[in-house]
């Protein structure tokens, strides 16, 4: 099974290798843990290091704010304006703001659909599910969500999708059996693996980066936390120290 | 001088009239020769009583006798012949059978000295004079019930049926209004003249329009076609067929078309309108033949091919009459049809699409001709493949709309309109791309498709040539890597089964094309383009199309200016092209 690498630093290794080819991955996270980071990071490593090409689509993000925090954190996104390609659908947003029908999944199918067609990409990056739910106001959420994922599956892509957790369904996920808070809609069942990254709080005044695979279909993965840092432009993944 | 005597002088002028006009007026020989051989025949019976009567001869009363005998076995061997004349056994051992016995019937009447006035008292000829009528009935019905056509065929069927009944032998017997002059030949001549001269009325009756002929043939044709025979054409879709006829008409030739496309259509869209077109189909409608009615089908083009000698006949709806008879029938067809093909000079162009190689094996004969063609849309579309990739699709159906014709009718005439088209085309779009490079290999390819359409257009036909034009792939077009190395297929136009195009207004028409682009999103943009316009979308008309047409252009240029890859922006400008040339194409079907 081809395998895709995140090229975080030592999550490869929990992951056993990595997220298999095809899988659609949910990035859920708290306001904070850098989860556009982490999934623009995918993209940039994988373009620089292997020449696989990504496409970014970004909802809510202008694409020139993006890039210019993705310098801030030491990436050359210059290096890689052939490799990965930034979608700025917020522009559109405006534009289409009175839209009354769900045209919006439309719309992501036609842009990657065409630019699959001529920027042969296998890596997807949708920031993020919830402005995507904010604008399309679906009335079946579930089934569109499931729609979609099919439809990145049907092009050959693996997908990252962001999804934001509100942080008062923290205390909850310390409970195993109440995960399915990842997804408003229970989309965790939908999708193939589930990275989780929190702001774990150490002491009074510290606060840890963490992360988490949830699940990952398909592959033996450690499900444990370990603590996530981002040091000379790179990724990396720690185990805590109690 | 009898009452009778009278009577048959009378019916003697009139079937002498009858057969002047008759001659003047048929025009397939294979109808006035058997006219005249009757018509003759029943003369020389009248005659002959006439010259006995008046001159009490027992030698003219003996030829009456025996043209008497004679009119039942002639009759009936014209019946035979003109309903299964190309049947070997029927040609030559029934006429023999019918005819034999006549021959010693004659003998025995000179030997036992039979008179004209009691010809029918003799049991053995009247039982030969019905044995005939029986089996002119019995040949002639059938085929006659099945083809239901009352043309030239009909009337001397239903005028040898009435001179059989009427010479004597019945009306004999009835003594009409107790009058014995109104007996034999002189009532069976007037009935025999009532029913000529209806045929002659209307024997011009025909689905067939003649085209005029024309005065002298001019140039050649670029297709090697011989007359006289059967040209079977290979074609994935009947277009080189219509090609081929139309190219030999031009050259000056009469030309028949069977087709169970539109009249108007056909004449229209292939230029065939000097062409004498018959419409196939099945919905009854006037002048319409069925393509399950052989009979009548065949005597269409026999007409044709008897009065336009050298002429061509394209029988464009064959795959339909193969698919609804059974294949020996069509054999048959076929066999008449290569006959009078010999026998006219006329060339046939059969297309042999939608034939299984059994059925075909069954249809073709040895001196017919097999041709070979590719279609015109697959060769054009590999060509323009080669230079442009998977844009070629969209081209080309674009092309289509613009002239308001299917793909499927993409013909090797609109070759040099889509040469000079893809041409300015390309370089508009160069012009859109904004991109010097673009410009200059758009530019560049542009010329490239246009030489290789042209010469695939002016090269000969032969077997030959369609392998001179299989066009070399450039896989180095920068072109094609640069826009077109997409692994996903784009959206394929013209294939599967042609169904009748509903009925469309503007904006159903423009809705579709938006959503075609971009989905369910199209509505929106349509009704936000046609807002700007200060109407909504149930006022949009046809005055509107060209600001749509441009809007819609302009909303895909937009939409490809989001995304950061100059790849896809030009895409997208492209798209946007081909999406305005589509929306322009509703004006042309409008109209």
């Amino acid at each position: 099974m081809k395998l895709i690498q995140t090229y975080i630093g030592g999550f490869d290794v929990i992951l056993n290798g990595g997220i298999p080819n095809g899988h659609n991955v949910l990035i859920a996270g708290t306001p904070g843990t850098m989860k556009s980071s982490v999934a623009y990071s995918i993209l940039y490593n994988n373009a620089i290091r292997r020449g696989t090409k990504g496409l970014y689509i970004s909802l809510e993000q202008k694409r020139a704010s993006l890039l210019d925090h993705m310098k801030s954190l030491g990436l050359s996104p210059e290096t890689v304006k052939d490799k990965v390609s930034v979608l700025d659908l917020s522009e559109l947003r405006k534009k289409m703001e009175d839209a009354e029908e769900d045209i919006w999944v439309d719309f992501l199918s036609m842009y990657t659909k065409n630019i699959k067609n001529v920027f042969d990409y296998n890596l997807l990056v949708l920031d993020s599910l919830d402005a995507l739910e904010a604008l399309a106001k679906f009335e079946d959420f579930r089934m569109e969500f499931f729609k979609m994922l099919r439809w990145f599956k049907g092009l050959g892509l693996t997908s990252f999708i962001i999804t934001e957790i509100p942080e008062v369904s923290l205390p909850l996920l310390s409970s195993p059996d109440l995960w399915e808070v990842f997804g408003k809609h229970k989309e965790e069942y939908l999708a193939d693996g589930i990275i989780l990254l929190k702001m774990e709080k150490r002491g009074d005044f510290e606060v840890q980066r963490r992360i988490r695979c949830v699940k990952m279909r398909s592959a033996r993965h450690d499900t444990r936390y370990f603590a996530i840092v981002f040091e000379n432009g790179e990724f990396q993944v720690t185990r805590i120290m109690a | 001088m009898t009452l009778e005597f009278v009577l048959v002088l009378i019916a003697s002028i009139l079937t002498l009239v009858v057969l002047i006009v008759g001659i003047a007026a048929l025009r397939s020989w294979m109808t006035k020769m058997p006219f005249v051989v009757l018509g003759l025949l029943l003369l020389t019976v009248n005659l002959s009583w006439l010259v006995g009567r008046a001159l009490q001869s027992p030698g003219i009363d003996a030829l009456s006798v025996s043209s008497t005998i004679l009119v039942f076995p002639t009759t009936t061997i014209l019946v035979m012949t003109f309903f299964h004349g190309r049947r070997f056994t029927r040609k030559v051992y029934l006429p023999l059978m019918v005819l034999a016995p006549s021959l010693g019937i004659i003998l025995v009447s000179r030997t036992e000295g039979w008179a004209s006035s009691d010809l029918y008292d003799h049991s053995l000829f009247t039982l030969y004079a019905i044995a005939c009528l029986g089996i002119s009935i019995g040949e002639s019905s059938s085929h006659w019930l099945r083809s239901h056509i009352l043309r030239e065929e009909g009337y001397l069927f239903v005028l040898s049926l009435l001179v059989l009944l009427t010479t004597g032998l019945i009306y004999r017997r009835m003594e009409i209004l107790n009058a014995n002059s109104f007996v034999g030949p002189s009532l069976g001549l007037l009935l025999f003249a009532a029913i000529a001269l209806m045929a002659l009325l209307r024997a011009n009756y025909a689905p067939v329009r003649l085209p005029s002929r024309r005065s002298s043939p001019e140039g050649m044709s670029r297709f090697d076609l011989e007359a006289g025979r059967i040209h079977f054409i290979s074609e994935t879709r009947p277009k080189y067929s219509v090609t081929i006829f139309a190219d030999i008409m031009r050259n000056g030739k009469p030309g028949l078309i069977l087709t169970s496309s539109s009249r108007d259509t056909f004449e229209e869209r292939h230029c065939v309108s000097k062409a004498a077109i018959v419409r196939i189909s099945f919905h009854g409608e006037q002048g319409c033949i069925r393509p399950s009615d052989l009979s009548r089908l065949y005597f269409s083009v026999r007409d044709f091919a008897l009065s336009q000698r050298q002429g061509v006949v394209l029988l464009d709806a064959f795959p339909r009459i193969v698919c609804n008879n059974e294949i020996q029938a069509v054999r048959e067809l076929t066999i008449h049809m290569r006959h009078l093909a010999r026998s006219t000079g006329c060339t046939f162009i059969v297309p042999k699409s939608l034939i299984t190689d059994i059925e075909f094996s069954r249809i073709v004969g040895p001196k017919d001709i097999v041709m070979e063609f590719p279609d015109v849309e697959k060769r054009t579309l590999q060509i323009l493949d080669a230079h442009i990739g998977k844009l070629c699709q969209y081209l080309l159906h674009a092309y289509c709309k613009r002239k308001d014709i299917a793909m499927k009718d993409f013909l090797l005439e609109d070759i040099p309109g889509l040469a000079t088209w893809m041409t300015s085309t390309l370089d508009t779009l160069g012009v859109y791309a904004g991109d010097n490079a673009v410009l200059r290999n758009w530019g560049h390819e542009s010329q490239r498709i246009s030489a290789d359409l042209l010469g695939y257009y002016n090269s000969d036909l032969g077997e030959a040539q369609q392998l001179s034009v299989n066009p070399p792939v450039i896989s180095g077009s920068p072109f094609s890597q640069v826009v077109f190395n997409g692994k996903e297929g784009l959206p394929v136009f013209g294939k599967g089964k042609v169904r009748p195009r509903k009925e469309l207004d503007t904006r159903e028409r423009l809705l579709r094309i938006f959503a075609k682009y971009l989905g369910k999103a199209g509505r929106y943009v349509l009704a936000k383009e046609i807002e700007k316009l200060g109407k909504s979308l149930n006022e949009v008309t046809l005055a509107d199309v060209a600001d749509i047409a441009e809007r819609a252009q302009e909303v895909m240029i937009e939409f490809g200016e989001i995304v950061d890859v100059n790849e896809i922006k030009v895409d997208m400008k492209l798209r946007g092209y081909i999406m305005k040339e589509e929306i322009i194409g509703i004006m042309s079907e409008g109209v």
